[in-house]
């Protein structure tokens, strides 16, 4: 399992290194801080900055995860590898969530380069009054979107394409999510649906972690966080499971 | 001059051909509509965060005209198709130039980024009380296409780029599309910019025909709107005549060397 695990890491590094689509999202990831910043700066509201440097990492790490995770089970297909992948003794699960690890890494690649562009380049200051709790939250959100990245890996082989998954999950995801407007801020009949995304929960909590003020209910937060991380990876993992055991029993392992 | 118009509408029926392939009317309408309301909705509920009604209005408008870019910028795969297709050696071998089929080839995403701008004014105006004032905002359609074509110019000279870099035509496309939404004043009035920013901006796609559309709908005389849609086209003009030379380049230096197949 840990051998798998590591080899599919260490694979998924390597497609990375590859392909320049991959590096999209750490591209456009500076590019989004410059412009929250900016609007934030114009209104003069500059307690907002927090918002503007955890809104472009979290989009930074769904993203990631969204074109490149999402795609793992179905490029394979695609290139007709996914029958031998299938047929060699390592887990599929084992193998589909090393190589998810990966991406969520590149993923957070996106939060070094959102602070330089802050701090450095929009020569904004940036206090983080609780950097222990940050890390703690940035590091909850990491499992988490490994978790749902899985998922995705899951759910996105059983339609056509991934497109559609995509294009779904992508902006109205951010806007449900409250990753830079707060889900209190959403309408109401909004509200229970965001909270049932950890997205909502992690921004929340980076948010308070560069604010000044107490941080207050952080262990529930946190146990939120990694729980509906942990439903989603359980699910990647049965919809995995399910998905293969399907096709070989009806010999639908690849594209027909 | 015939043959061109020739070859420029077999290129656009290919376009079209690869739209089908991409979007049902359905699937368009969920999927593609769903996702450009949600990115315009998504930068206007952030002046809901820090400012006025007014300040949403400068949002949504942006945005709007902004997710047109957004689409257009597909021309840069779209582009790169050719490759995958393995038609490129055959365009280069043909007696015709292949710069009328790349100019051809990719149009589906001025009409799709067109007619996505013109709903979602239609759909999120009344969301968020903005005022369209009638019947100039008809204007709106001419100065619309204007942006889209200029748009499309600069995407196809990107395009012309990733042929170089199939890899990275996606790379290339979404960061060009999110460049406008620093450079134009999409989410930012434009005098709030560095000087620096302000002067590149006004060679790039976008900006003028914007500000055109902002003119338009705050009742500023109609000869302002006039100008940034000529300025717009003009801007236009400048990128197509850059796209065309890069892609005379890449087809002579790939017939010189024998790289046409053989990029990155």
């Amino acid at each position: 399992m840990t051998i798998a695990l590591r080899a599919a890491f260490r694979l998924q590094i390597q497609i990375i290194k590859r392909i320049p689509d991959y590096m999209t999202h750490q591209v456009t990831s500076p590019l989004l801080t410059v412009v929250f910043l900016l609007i934030v700066r114009q209104s003069g509201r500059t307690e907002l900055v927090p918002f503007a440097v955890v809104g472009p990492v979290l989009i930074g790490l769904w993203a990631t995860s969204l074109f490149i995770a999402g795609e793992v089970i179905t490029g394979d297909r695609g290139s007709g590898v996914f029958e031998a992948l299938v047929a060699t003794p390592a887990p599929l699960p084992a193998l589909v969530l090393g190589r998810v690890a990966a991406t969520t890494l590149l993923g957070l690649v996106t939060f070094a380069e959102t602070w330089f562009v802050v701090v450095v380049v929009m020569r904004e200051p940036l206090a983080v009054p609780h950097p222990a709790i940050f890390l703690v939250a940035l590091a909850a959100t990491a499992a988490a979107m490994s978790g749902h990245a899985v998922l995705m890996a899951a759910t996105f082989v059983l339609g056509e394409s991934s497109r559609p998954f995509q294009r779904a999950l992508s902006w109205p995801f951010y806007l449900l999510g409250g990753v830079m407007v707060p889900v209190a801020l959403l309408p109401g009949w909004v509200q229970p649906l965001s909270r049932g995304i950890f997205l909502s929960w992690s921004g929340g909590l980076l948010r308070d972690a560069l604010a000044p003020g107490p941080v207050t209910h952080l262990a529930p937060r946190l146990g939120v966080i990694l729980l509906l991380g942990g439903i989603a990876l359980a699910a990647g993992f049965l919809l995995t499971g399910r998905m293969v055991a399907r096709a070989r029993s009806i010999g639908t392992m690849t594209y027909a | 001059m015939r043959d061109n118009l020739r070859i420029l509408r077999h290129a656009a029926l290919v376009a079209f051909q690869d739209l089908q392939g991409v979007y049902s009317w359905r699937s368009w309408i969920v999927e593609w509509l769903t996702r450009a309301a949600g990115q315009i909705v998504f930068f206007v509920m952030i002046r809901r965060l820090v400012g006025s009604t007014q300040a949403v209005h400068f949002l949504l408008v942006g945005n709007v005209v902004a997710i047109a870019g957004r689409s257009i910028f597909l021309a840069v795969p779209s582009t790169v198709w050719e490759r995958y297709a393995g038609t490129l050696p055959l365009l280069i071998a043909a007696p015709a130039s292949p710069v009328v089929v790349f100019l051809g080839r990719s149009v589906e995403w001025i009409v799709d980024g067109f007619v996505s701008s013109v709903i979602a004014l239609a759909l999120l105006a009344p969301v968020f009380d903005l005022v369209l004032p009638w019947p100039r905002v008809l204007l709106f359609l001419p100065l619309m296409l204007i942006t889209c074509l200029s748009v499309y110019m600069l995407a196809t000279f990107f395009g012309s780029l990733a042929l170089r870099l199939v890899n990275g035509r996606n790379l290339i496309g979404i960061t060009m599309s999110t460049t406008l939404l620093v450079f134009c004043g999409v989410n930012v009035a434009m005098q709030t910019m560095p000087v620096v920013i302000r002067t590149i901006a006004q060679f790039v796609p976008l900006t003028h025909g914007l500000l055109g559309v902002r003119v338009l709908l705050d009742g500023s005389p109609l000869a302002r709107v006039l100008e940034q849609g000529a300025a717009e086209l003009g801007v236009g003009l400048l990128w197509g005549a850059i796209a065309i030379s890069s892609f005379r380049h890449f087809a002579e230096g790939g017939r010189r060397d024998g790289s046409i197949e053989f990029g990155s």
